[in-house]
This record gives structure tokens, C-alpha cells and sequence, in this order.
């Protein structure tokens, strides 16, 4: 949670008028000048419900309407410190958004709410049929002479090892889906390096 | 004042705000310039009393040295002077046309700024700007018939910390406020949309006097959402003109580089005029007046497109670049708008339905198309925003580490506002202060990106090596600015921050400048000024005067005497016309009326049944 946990609030009384509030609200109930971001997952950030699958078309209303809210634009001429809460929080929510809309960088958040940290590599390296594939790859990837091959090959296994994982959170199989959430990593990766190669 | 800070928000969150002025939009273009204001969404163009909708970008300094705007009525005149905004000496060499400005050679060492010379003077690219500000405020304010004091400023999608700065300060020295930087391409996606109510993902494809932008919007009802921009802040039709003066001076056994800088420049203006005439015919003629007699050439449309080939591609290029960072085809973009003179040329209007894989729109004012798209945000900025516009960073934000090398700490195309931060630790025992270079581009070594400033970090506890976390907090705010905070982890202690910017003027320089008001030649920034802290002063003595009515008990009667005589000796005050005299008087007003604000503050809070005073 290392996003969220740089706006942790050092108390939950309005800045302006110190009447009490809690953290799931933006505004204060008394005086409605908008609040420093309280440190919250990026689902909660957006009104999400905390799983794993998630239509785009949902997160992106849900991103909008929370940016409606928050975005500076909304607060020209207020007090500098009310500006201040609104740069920090359409910050947040644009975080949120952008971690959300990524399916590993979901996959990674959902895991981390849960407790296990994926940002770490050291586990991977102890995944021994996850470093022979990587050594299969890297020289598939060298010596091909079928680039286009090789892309939709990376393209279809990438796509395949996201149903997978999306089947393996969802039935809570947590330390699979960890095992998946690395060989993503690692192809993702490779693809992009791929793709940056071939232009 | 502090006895302001305890009103209630909403009823006098600004002291202007019954009498403010009006707000407009406003394109401060490489080669012209555009205002236009806004009503229930419909907005249109301020023109100049002979009826010019577009106010060419010139500056031209008479014998006395006062500035005339937009007509080029004496040897000593400026032309194209965003090409400067924001510059260094270093960027100046790469600009093409950088031997048409007069620039001043009296700069000191350290001195990294670009000063163009006036006279006797230097003069920086923001005081010339502003001048054409001031124009187009002026402007503004006769169609209005009112005052305008406020502003929404459009940008080029891909101008850098220091040439965004430098623009605000331009208003700022015109006497205006920016309420906010917007992107143009941005602007005349706005305009566009909301005048077409359409929706989709949509190309803007900006190449103006001295700048191409490329950004791709996804438009839906109310949400205007640029997925990601593309651009070179140095190329535009400046740029075609130089090649074309280059080529046809050859020809002669020229070079422009043996001319006077005025020279150069008037020069490229011809070679313009004869450019905008092959929009519509295959070949013109331009004449060169020397001393030794005038130098005739023809120009061919084709010519003209083998000149400006390279560049055309380039465009395509970083078109082509943005589909790829978002992962689109060319048929999935809906249409794609043409904004900026430049788009005018047949070539590059092929060039970029052969790239998107369609014509581009025909039914669009490329002219006048972005300020009116300013002009739709600040009326939604000052009377409530129904439409949501959600922008990106065009370029890569980092910081120096070891090696010379740079971290990307907020890569480009991030939605701004964005805040990220890093941590950095202490490399010796017992340090309490260390040095961070920021930094702005795309490439990887420090010497390839622009500097934005060095921050120094001081107070932090003396810790061993290692042990102490710095927190840094970047925050590119919603005009694609930079600000940064820090705060050592493990004792919470906040630290200071000194900034000091590459390039740019510091607050001490804008108050010369403003104090010195020698572009104006007239006192009327003096007497802004003065007005201003009247003001002020009459909002202070008016809460002041209200407190002593109803606040009456937290005084005794010596305190309240002297404060009632302080009102009074106030109102004379408010006769002068000295601004010293009004400002020393508010700092004493300040003084001399802290202890009672801190007695309001504690004795507010007490009601609140807090009793606690927070910090």
C-alpha cells in the first residue's frame, strides 16, 4: 500500500473547522471544504468493490466520476489549502486508475491488499521451471528469424496466463496466483522489450 | 492578514470577487495571437476595433523605446518571440532561427537566461510577451467594456517546465491572473467537441509558427480524456521559412548569416507572405531590398515541399509514436482536426491523411480554434465546470543518480494532477543536508535532459549512513507545473527546501520588473499596484473594524482604544498614493493586531467545544 500511504492523515478532524469526520469522506460534513486524501486501497479509492475481476467500462465511470468530484479545475477559486486537498486527491485518483486499468498491476494490488508482495523478484528466482522457460525464451527470442512468430506466440501466452490468473484469484488460490503473477512479469517484459527492438 | 483566516469558506474566500472583471482565453501564438470570450458555452473572438481577429505576434520598439504591437513599425522589432520562452543559452543554439533575434550579449556567466536587447536594455522574452498580453487585454476589455483582470492561457502541449513558467509570468507582468495553463491541442479538441457534440477518440494535429503538437483525445459526453501527446517544442513554419530563405540566398551566394539580425528577420517575413501564396498557387516571387539593389527569386510549390520534407516527416513520426503508446491503429481514431497556420500547406494536409488513414476536418478555424477552447474553460473554471478535462505530462520527470544517469520518478503521458514520491538516504554518518538535481526529458543521461533546478535538503537529524529516509514528494499540479515537499522519515521532521531554478525568473526578478515597468512607460503597473494594496488595506481595517463591534470582550480597554485609534489612522492611510506607505501600514496593522486574531482563533475554537488550538 505504498501508494496511498504517502497522504496518510496525521488526524480525522476538517482542517478548516475541526469537526469530526471519517475517512471515507471527501468533504466535510460541516463546513464542505474538501479533505486531505485519506490513505485507502485503490479500490476503495474509487468506490470499487474489492475483487480482482473488473469491466473497464466500470472503471473508467468510476474514474470519471471521482475526478468530477476532485479535480482541481473544480476548486479555482478557493483558499490555497482546499486547492492543495484537490491536487492531492485527483493525484490519488488518477494512481488508483492507473493501477487498476493495468491487469498486473491489479493482479499485484489485489495481492498486496491481501497481504503478499509481489514488487520483490527474490521469490521468483527460487521458481526453478520458471528460470528454464526464461532460458528457453531469451534464446527463442535471439535466434528466431520469425519475429511476427514470436510476437503473437509472447501475445497468446500472455493472454492465456491472464484467464488463468483471473480464474486462480478468483477461487483463491493466492500463492498460484502468485507463481502466475511472475511468469507475467517476466513475459510482459519480454514483449515489451521485443516490441521496442522491432521499431 | 491573519484576522482574515477565520471566516466562514465561501462567504469572502476572495476579496475581488463582487467586483471582478471578466475572464477570456487567450492563444499566445508564435506568429499570431487570439483572444476570445465565452458565454453558456458559446465563445467567440475579440477583435481589435478594426475588426482583425488575430493580432500578429510582433513587437516593434519605437526611437523612445516604447513598444508598438503587432505591426512591425521600426528597425528594432521582435518577432516570434515564443520561440524564446523558457530558453537557455543552450537550447537557443539548436533553434533554427536563432540569428533573427537581436539578443544581448551583456550576460554574465552564471547568467543562463536568454535576453533579447532594446535599446540600451535587455529585455526578456516574458517582458515582450507580456506586451502583447497587455495588447490583447486591452483589446478585451474594449469589447467587453469592462475590466479584465483573469485569464485561462493555452500552451503548446509539449513546452517545458521553464517555457510554461516563464508564459504565466508573462501574464502576470500584463496584469493578469492565470487560472490556468491549458495544452492546446487540448483547447481545440474542446472547442471542437463541444461545438460538434461528438464523441470518440480524435487526432489533434497542431503545427503552428514555431511548435508541433500531436495528442489523442478520447471524447465522451462532458469528459474531454487526452490519452497521450507527442510533439517538438521547435518546429513549426519558423522553421520552413528559414530553410526557404537558406535555399533561395544560396542561390545568390548568400547566407542569412551574414545579415543584421532586423535584417534576417524582416526578411523571413517576405519569404512567409510568398510561402501562405503557394497554399493556393504552384509558384511565387519574392524580392529581397538590399542596399546594392534588390534580389528577385521565384519559389515552386514543389520546391517548397522538398524544403520542408524532412520536417513533415518528423511529425509523422511522433504521430505515429503516439498510436503506438496507446496501442492504436490509425483507423481507430474518429477524425482527426488540423490545427495552427501551418496545416494550411496542401503537403502537410496530405501527409497527414496518408499517416491517419483519412482527410482530416475542412470545417475548422485553425487560427482561432484554441482560443476559443481557453475561452470554454475559463467560463467553466469561474461559473462551475460541467465538462471534466483530464490532460497528461508531456514529458518524463526524474532525478539525478549516480553515474549521471536519470530515474523517471513521473514518466510522460501520466494524468496530471500527479504526485509520486521517492526516497533517498544519507551516504555519510551525521549528514544533515544533501543536494537533488531535477530534471525533465526522455533520455537517460542528465546531460541530454533539460535541468530543471537543484533542491537542497537541510535539517535532517544526524543519522548513520543509510538510516535516514527522505521522502520527496513530486507534485505536477493540473497546469502541468512542478512543486516538491520533503520530510525525513524515521523522526517525521519536516525539511526546507531551497529551490533554485535553472531558468526562469526568480520573485525577486518579477518585482523588478514590475517595479521598473520600463516597457510600459507609464506608471499604470505603479498604480495597479497601489490600488491593490488599497484594497488590501480596506478589506484588513473593514474585518478589523467588524471585530472591535462584536469581539469586543476579548480586549480590555486599553487594547481596545488603541486598536480603534489604529482604524482610524487606517482610513487616512487609504488617501495615499504612495504604495510604500499603504504596504508598511498593513504590516503594522498585521503586527499590532496578531495578539487579538490568536484570541478570535482560540475563542472560535473553544465554541467549537475542541478547545484545542491545531496547528
Amino acid at each position: 500500500m505504498s501508494h496511498s500511504a504517502n497522504f496518510l492523515q496525521s488526524n480525522l478532524d476538517c482542517w478548516f473547522c475541526q469537526a469530526p469526520i471519517e475517512a471515507s469522506h471527501l468533504t466535510c460534513p460541516e463546513c464542505a471544504s474538501l479533505q486531505e486524501p485519506a490513505a485507502m486501497d485503490h479500490f476503495q479509492r474509487l468506490f470499487l468493490s474489492v475483487q480482482y475481476e473488473l469491466e473497464m467500462a466500470q472503471l473508467e465511470r468510476a474514474y470519471f466520476e471521482e475526478q468530477a468530484k476532485v479535480h482541481p479545475d473544480q476548486f479555482v477559486g478557493k483558499t490555497d489549502r482546499e486547492k492543495n486537498c484537490a491536487v492531492a486527491h485527483s493525484s490519488c485518483v488518477n494512481e488508483a486508475y492507473a493501477i487498476l486499468k493495468d491487469p498486473l498491476k491489479r493482479a499485484q494490488h489485489f495481492l498486496a491488499i491481501k497481504g503478499i508482495d509481489t514488487t520483490e523478484a527474490g521469490d521468483s528466482l527460487r521458481d526453478v521451471e520458471l528460470l528454464e522457460e526464461m532460458m528457453i525464451w531469451n534464446e527463442k527470442v535471439h535466434e528466431s528469424a520469425s519475429r511476427e512468430g514470436i510476437d503473437h506466440e509472447l501475445r497468446l501466452k500472455i493472454e492465456k496466463g491472464f484467464s488463468t490468473l483471473s480464474r486462480t484469484l478468483s477461487g483463491s488460490d493466492l500463492p498460484q496466483a502468485v507463481k502466475i503473477i511472475y511468469r507475467l512479469k517476466y513475459y510482459t517484459k519480454l514483449l515489451d522489450d521485443f516490441s521496442l527492438r522491432k521499431h | 492578514m491573519r484576522l482574515l483566516q477565520i471566516h466562514e469558506p465561501g462567504q469572502t474566500p476572495d476579496l475581488h470577487e463582487e467586483g471582478r472583471g471578466y475572464v477570456v482565453g487567450i492563444d499566445l501564438g508564435t506568429t499570431n495571437s487570439v483572444v476570445a470570450y465565452s458565454e453558456e458555452q458559446m465563445p467567440r473572438t475579440l477583435s481589435s476595433e478594426s475588426g482583425a481577429s488575430l493580432l500578429p505576434s510582433i513587437v516593434s520598439f519605437q526611437e523612445d523605446l516604447q513598444p508598438k504591437v503587432g505591426e512591425a513599425s521600426s528597425p528594432l522589432t521582435i518577432r516570434s518571440v515564443k520561440r524564446l520562452m523558457g530558453l537557455g543559452r543552450k537550447e537557443l543554439e539548436q533553434l533554427q532561427s536563432s540569428h533573427s533575434f537581436h539578443l544581448s550579449e551583456d550576460i554574465s556567466e552564471d547568467d543562463s537566461l536568454v535576453y533579447l536587447k532594446v535599446g540600451d536594455r535587455r529585455v526578456t522574452p516574458q517582458e515582450v510577451s507580456a506586451e502583447i498580453l497587455r495588447d490583447l487585454k486591452k483589446r478585451a476589455e474594449v469589447q467587453l467594456e469592462g475590466n479584465v483582470d483573469r485569464c485561462v492561457l493555452t500552451v503548446p502541449a509539449h513546452f517545458d517546465e521553464a517555457a510554461r513558467k516563464a508564459t504565466k509570468d508573462a501574464a502576470k507582468l500584463a496584469g493578469m491572473e492565470v487560472l490556468r495553463l491549458i495544452n492546446e491541442p487540448t483547447a481545440a479538441a474542446l472547442a471542437y467537441g463541444l461545438e460538434n457534440g461528438v464523441e470518440g477518440i480524435y487526432a489533434v494535429y497542431d503545427l503552428g509558427g514555431g511548435t508541433f503538437d500531436v495528442s489523442l483525445l478520447k471524447l465522451q459526453k462532458g469528459v474531454f480524456q487526452v490519452l497521450a501527446t507527442g510533439g517538438d517544442p521547435a518546429l513549426g513554419g519558423d522553421d520552413f521559412d528559414v530553410f526557404v530563405l537558406d535555399s533561395l540566398l544560396e542561390l545568390h551566394g548568400k547566407r542569412s548569416k551574414d545579415f543584421a539580425p532586423s535584417t534576417v528577420s524582416s526578411f523571413l517575413s517576405i519569404v512567409r507572405c510568398g510561402k501562405e501564396e503557394l497554399t493556393s498557387r504552384d509558384v511565387c516571387h519574392v524580392s529581397f531590398p538590399l542596399p546594392e539593389g534588390e534580389i528577385k527569386c521565384s519559389l515552386s510549390r514543389s520546391k517548397l515541399e522538398e524544403l520542408i520534407s524532412d520536417s513533415v516527416e518528423r511529425t509523422l513520426k511522433i504521430c505515429r509514436e503516439v498510436l503506438q503508446t496507446v496501442s492504436l491503429n490509425p483507423a481507430e481514431v474518429q477524425g482527426v482536426i488540423l490545427v495552427g497556420g501551418s496545416t494550411r500547406i496542401p503537403y502537410v494536409q496530405k501527409a497527414v491523411s496518408k499517416c491517419f488513414e483519412q482527410d482530416p476536418y475542412g470545417n475548422v478555424n485553425p487560427d482561432e480554434v484554441v482560443a476559443h477552447g481557453a475561452a470554454i474553460q475559463a467560463e467553466a473554471l469561474t461559473s462551475g465546470a460541467q465538462t471534466l478535462l483530464l490532460d497528461v505530462t508531456p514529458l518524463s520527470l526524474g532525478v539525478e543518480i549516480m553515474g549521471e544517469m536519470v530515474d523517471k520518478i513521473i514518466p510522460r503521458n501520466s494524468p496530471i494532477p500527479a504526485s509520486k514520491s521517492h526516497e533517498f538516504t544519507t551516504s555519510q554518518d551525521g549528514q544533515t543536508a544533501m543536494a537533488i538535481h531535477i530534471v525533465q526529458g526522455e533520455r537517460e543521461f542528465v546531460k541530454d535532459c533539460r535541468s530543471l533546478g537543484r533542491f537542497e535538503l537541510r535539517g535532517i537529524p544526524p543519522m548513520g549512513a543509510g538510516k535516514a529516509r527522505i521522502k520527496v514528494q513530486f507534485t505536477v499540479d493540473a497546469d502541468g507545473l512542478l512543486s516538491v515537499s520533503a520530510r525525513e522519515e524515521t523522526t517525521g521532521a519536516a525539511q526546507s527546501i531551497d529551490v533554485r531554478p535553472t531558468y526562469g525568473l526568480t520573485q525577486t526578478d518579477m518585482e523588478k520588473i514590475l517595479a521598473e515597468s520600463y516597457l510600459n512607460g507609464s506608471d499604470d503597473i505603479r498604480s495597479r499596484l497601489l490600488l491593490e494594496s488599497k484594497i488590501k488595506l480596506e478589506a484588513d481595517l473593514n474585518v478589523l473594524s467588524g471585530s472591535l463591534k462584536t469581539e469586543t470582550e476579548l480586549l480590555n480597554k486599553s487594547e481596545f482604544s488603541d486598536l480603534t485609534t489604529l482604524v482610524e489612522k487606517g482610513n487616512i492611510v487609504l488617501r495615499s498614493s504612495n504604495r510604500e506607505e499603504v504596504e508598511a501600514f498593513r504590516k503594522l496593522l498585521d503586527k499590532e493586531t496578531c495578539f487579538y486574531a490568536e484570541r478570535q482563533i482560540s475563542s472560535a475554537l473553544k465554541r467549537l467545544g475542541t478547545g484545542t488550538k491545531k496547528p
